[in-house]
């Protein structure tokens, strides 16, 4: 995706200083510019947290396609909603909540239709394979298969524990953040990742074992 | 020995780096003695690298440009709006308001204003179904047909045979009167 980095730069306005010394506008900077006016802000804000937002999003609702479209329908509520953030919570946060209330909203759309496929029970519309049971799990595995083993275990969480783990253990946000994000208290998002990763470890023993 | 929820639960916030330092050593030493704590802090700070180096993942090549396609229409779609509404709530509006206009207002096929079937008028004893007209007017306070009205107190009844012949001398009088002929009127 090509961007308006250079236009941008070429803005008349300065970057802020941001206290760490770095003159990287820093997301409510950029937030507050596009409020004002500054679409290039928005540009930048499109291209630091598609990438995220992908892996979140694809990780909770398991497919690629769904996870554009809502991506895509973030951003564009961003843009349209622009106004309705304030400098009080963090930017990433409120992203992440628009994003992870769509698709939360998509599971349960899903779950409506009833519909089944076992090509959704694979990895990118792989066919479902029965389990062999001659097939030895302890067996060395590539890195891809190794992912894919990862992310179908991963999906087979629910979806309260798959959101959670998503955040904390791929994406890496604090307990804190996590909270806001998900509207829970800490102690609930705690106990909900420790029960994620139980299960996961669980199921992932024979990989982890490799490590 | 300590209890297996407990200790499960600080090794998750050894994990998480969430442990003060005197915890962290506590936690260490039970570690070393405990054979199945060990394994079961290895498998679960494995599992955490595992989920952090999954690969990130890659936008299709059209992402972008359907991402600036669908922000153009959202410019071009808030544009149009007015009053600071999306455009949608006016226009949809508007076309309602227009509907009920057309409705309440236009003429059916007889030429006649369409009239709510819940309306009683003074000229009607039933109602009407949509579209329905009807001609035959009641009204509790006068007997019908007029031929059967009772007049007690003298006059013309309405439909008598005198009435009609005079109406008649009146008529032609009117629509061909002679030059000069002052119209008698009689009644």
């Amino acid at each position: 995706m090509t961007l308006m980095v250079e236009t941008f730069e070429k803005s008349s306005d300065q970057p802020k200083q941001d206290p760490r010394g770095d003159t990287r506008p820093t997301d409510e900077d950029l937030i507050e510019r596009f409020q004002n006016g500054d679409v290039y802000a928005f540009d930048l804000i499109v291209k630091r947290y598609t990438e995220q937002l992908l892996n979140f999003v694809y990780r909770f609702v398991g497919s690629q396609e769904e996870a554009e479209d809502i991506v895509q329908e973030t951003f564009l509520r961003v843009f349209r909603k622009r106004n309705a953030y304030k400098r009080i919570a963090k930017f990433s946060t409120w992203i992440y909540t628009i994003a992870g209330n769509l698709s939360r909203t998509e599971l349960r759309r899903r779950k409506r239709r009833k519909l089944f496929s076992v090509t959704d029970m694979g990895f990118d519309d792989r066919d479902y394979e029965i389990s062999d049971e001659g097939f030895n799990p302890e067996t060395q595995v590539d890195g891809v298969m190794q992912e894919e083993i990862i992310h179908r275990e991963i999906n087979s969480l629910s979806p309260k524990f798959r959101e959670v783990i998503v955040l904390r253990d791929v994406q890496e946000l604090s307990y804190e953040e996590i909270s806001k994000i998900i509207k829970v208290p800490i102690g609930t998002v705690k106990s909900r990742v420790n029960r994620g990763r139980l299960r996961l470890q669980g199921q992932l023993k024979h990989l982890m074992k490799k490590k | 020995m300590p209890n297996w929820k407990q200790l499960e639960s600080d090794i998750f916030d050894y994990v998480d780096g969430l442990l003060p330092i005197e915890k962290r050593k506590r936690i260490d030493e039970q570690l070393k003695n405990n054979h199945a704590a060990h394994e079961f802090f290895h498998d679960i700070k494995n599992l955490r690298t595992s989920l952090k180096n999954l690969t990130p993942m890659k936008t299709s090549p059209d992402f972008g440009t359907v991402l600036r396609t669908r922000i153009r229409l959202e410019k071009s779609f808030s544009r149009r709006a007015f009053w600071g509404w999306p455009a949608g709530i006016p226009i949809a509006v508007a076309i309602g308001t227009l509907a009920l206009l057309v409705y309440f207002l236009a003429p059916n096929n007889k030429g006649q204003i369409h009239i709510a079937a819940s309306q009683k008028s003074d000229f009607s004893t039933s109602t009407l179904s949509r579209g329905e007209s009807s001609i035959y007017y009641t009204n509790p306070n006068v007997n019908y047909p007029m031929d059967l009205v009772h007049v007690s107190q003298g006059g013309t009844p309405i439909n008598s045979q005198s009435r009609k012949e005079r109406s008649t001398r009146l008529d032609s009088a009117i629509t061909s009167p002679r030059d000069g002929q002052l119209i008698k009127l009689e009644f």
